[in-house]
């Protein structure tokens, strides 16, 4: 089966992991999000494995794979990318997360912002955690400022609105306003 | 030092970098319409077809021509999936075929520059002109942090992919020819044969080239690919003065006796017609047949079957293309040495 995080690659194990409460978790999850979950604490993972030594089988297997990592978070995540995107299509270019999975193409820049999390793990397994450091368009740099914050002024904008706070709403509508026809300009 | 020596041409027969590349407002090439498909060729090809120069002309490929298509492919001019695709697509080529930009492969844009030798810089150079030639008429997909956006995440960052071709007949011969793709594997490059498929590389041509394209800058990565193959030239080149001084008669009856067969066969079939164009390159590479070696790299992309039926042009059966392969080496070798 896929991976229940990614959707991309093949689970090649079950996961389990006890929450403070104690509630167990499981989930079938691909290497690379098992490992990418388990990073930020992976050196305590990977002592904490050590500690197991001698054991065989399934129990030295699992010891090696990261414990340290929470499973409820990640299932959270994997849920949201389910409750906010019914279906995971892509809403520009209607891709399908299976369709993105099973020929690992993106069919437009909008994927991209849409399949996110289920893109991180399979670009960090190709290239590590590296940004991009080459030469950018001519002119990218103003433009990637400008769209980045319309995007943040629109959320902010539905925060507002959802809060009731229309006085504030109205200050962001004018410089959304502003910002489009900053942009429109040639 | 020769230009021959500077490029490392005995053993660098070429050198291509590849940039992919994409436009924001459009789906990519795999989720476009044919309606979509025929426009963004139109658009992406005008800045390329008014620029003065470089006398580019646009083929489409999918009209049925899927010979010139093959030859093309052979020659190493566009790619297998350009010329096998369904898709409406097609390529802008220079006249002097040093550059390529295939338009609607699995990308808007692959711009290609080719050159002879071992010559990255010049390539990256070339390349990089196209690039701001189109990216001033159209707007590249571009995230901060991802670069280049591109259909497949693998190619994301600089979309640049940087391939050297090599000659390796004696490492080949010595059967190092795994332990080299292994460790340039480790070193971050991938090796493959340059004509056949899997692990068979006819004529002992290997190609090399970057396998990450995002978080090094595009000089770092040729830089990279640059070292690498030259480990790999240097290597090739003791191995050859080490056979050449061990095993003399050995060596010098394969070239000589691959210089007589191709000089006068009958009938060459495309195997073996690979393997004795690659022990003459290596005597010539040695200095010991006095030809030049860019005759021997222009028979090796002549004698494919592709190239060598639109030659002829009319539908050859195998058997037929044996004695054209023939007649082609024979013709272009007459008079020589």
């Amino acid at each position: 089966m896929l991976c229940q995080i990614c959707g991309l690659n093949e689970a090649n194990r079950l996961y389990q992991s006890t929450s403070a409460s104690g509630e167990t978790h499981s989930a079938y999850l691909c290497a690379a999000c098992a490992g990418g979950a388990g990073s930020a604490g992976s050196s305590s993972g990977a002592g904490a494995a050590g500690n197991i030594g001698g054991a065989s089988g399934f129990d030295a297997e699992f010891a090696k794979a990261p414990f340290d990592f929470d499973l409820p978070a990640m299932m959270s995540e994997m849920l949201g990318l389910r409750t906010h995107r019914p279906g995971g299509v892509c809403p520009a270019c209607g891709l399908r997360l299976e369709e993105l999975s099973k020929y690992g193409r993106t069919g437009c820049v909008a994927c991209y912002r849409h399949f996110a999390p289920a893109l991180a793990p399979y670009v960090r397994r190709i290239h590590g955690d590296a940004s991009h450091t080459g030469r950018a368009p001519a002119g990218a740099a103003p433009e990637l400022a400008r769209q980045r914050r319309l995007e943040e002024l629109r959320h902010e904008l539905q925060e507002c609105i959802k809060s009731q706070a229309f006085e504030r709403a109205a200050v962001l509508r004018d410089e959304i306003a502003k910002l489009q026809e900053g942009g429109a300009k040639p | 030092m020769s230009t021959e020596a500077q490029y490392h041409h005995d053993i660098a027969l070429s050198t291509r970098v590849r940039l992919a590349r994409n436009v924001e407002n459009l789906f990519f090439p795999n989720r476009m319409s044919r309606e979509m498909a025929e426009e963004a060729i139109i658009s992406l090809s005008a800045p390329l077809l008014r620029a003065a120069g470089d006398g580019f002309t646009l083929m489409r490929l999918d009209q049925g021509n899927h010979l010139e298509a093959r030859a093309l492919v052979e020659r190493h001019l566009i790619s297998p999936e350009l010329a096998n695709s369904q898709r409406t697509r097609g390529v802008v080529l220079s006249v002097d075929e040093r550059l390529s930009i295939m338009l609607c492969e699995e990308d808007h844009l692959r711009i290609q520059s080719f050159g002879s030798g071992l010559c990255l810089e010049n390539c990256l150079r070339e390349a990089l002109r196209i690039d701001d030639l189109i990216g001033g008429a159209v707007a590249y997909a571009f995230d901060e942090h991802l670069g280049f956006l591109t259909a497949c995440p693998t190619n994301l960052g600089t979309g640049l992919r940087a391939s050297v071709m090599l000659h390796l007949p004696a490492l080949t011969e010595a059967g190092l020819m795994r332990d080299i793709v292994a460790a340039v594997g480790k070193m971050g490059l991938a090796a493959r044969g340059l004509y056949g498929e899997g692990s068979e590389a006819y004529g002992a041509l290997y190609q090399m080239s970057n396998q990450i394209t995002l978080g090094q800058n595009e000089e770092e990565i040729i830089g990279h690919v640059s070292n690498v193959a030259l480990r790999v030239v240097d290597r090739e080149r003791t191995l050859r003065a080490r056979i050449k001084k061990s095993q003399t008669y050995e060596y010098e009856d394969r070239v000589w006796r691959a210089m007589g067969i191709l000089k006068h066969a009958r009938r060459l079939p495309g195997e073996e017609g690979m393997r004795l164009l690659s022990d003459l390159r290596w005597g010539v590479s040695m200095g010991d047949l006095d030809l030049p070696l860019s005759l021997l790299d222009e028979l090796l992309e002549g004698i494919q079957p592709g190239v060598l039926t639109l030659g002829a042009m009319r539908p050859l059966r195998a058997a037929e293309r044996d004695i054209a392969r023939a007649n082609y080496v024979r013709e272009r070798l007459q008079g020589l040495h």
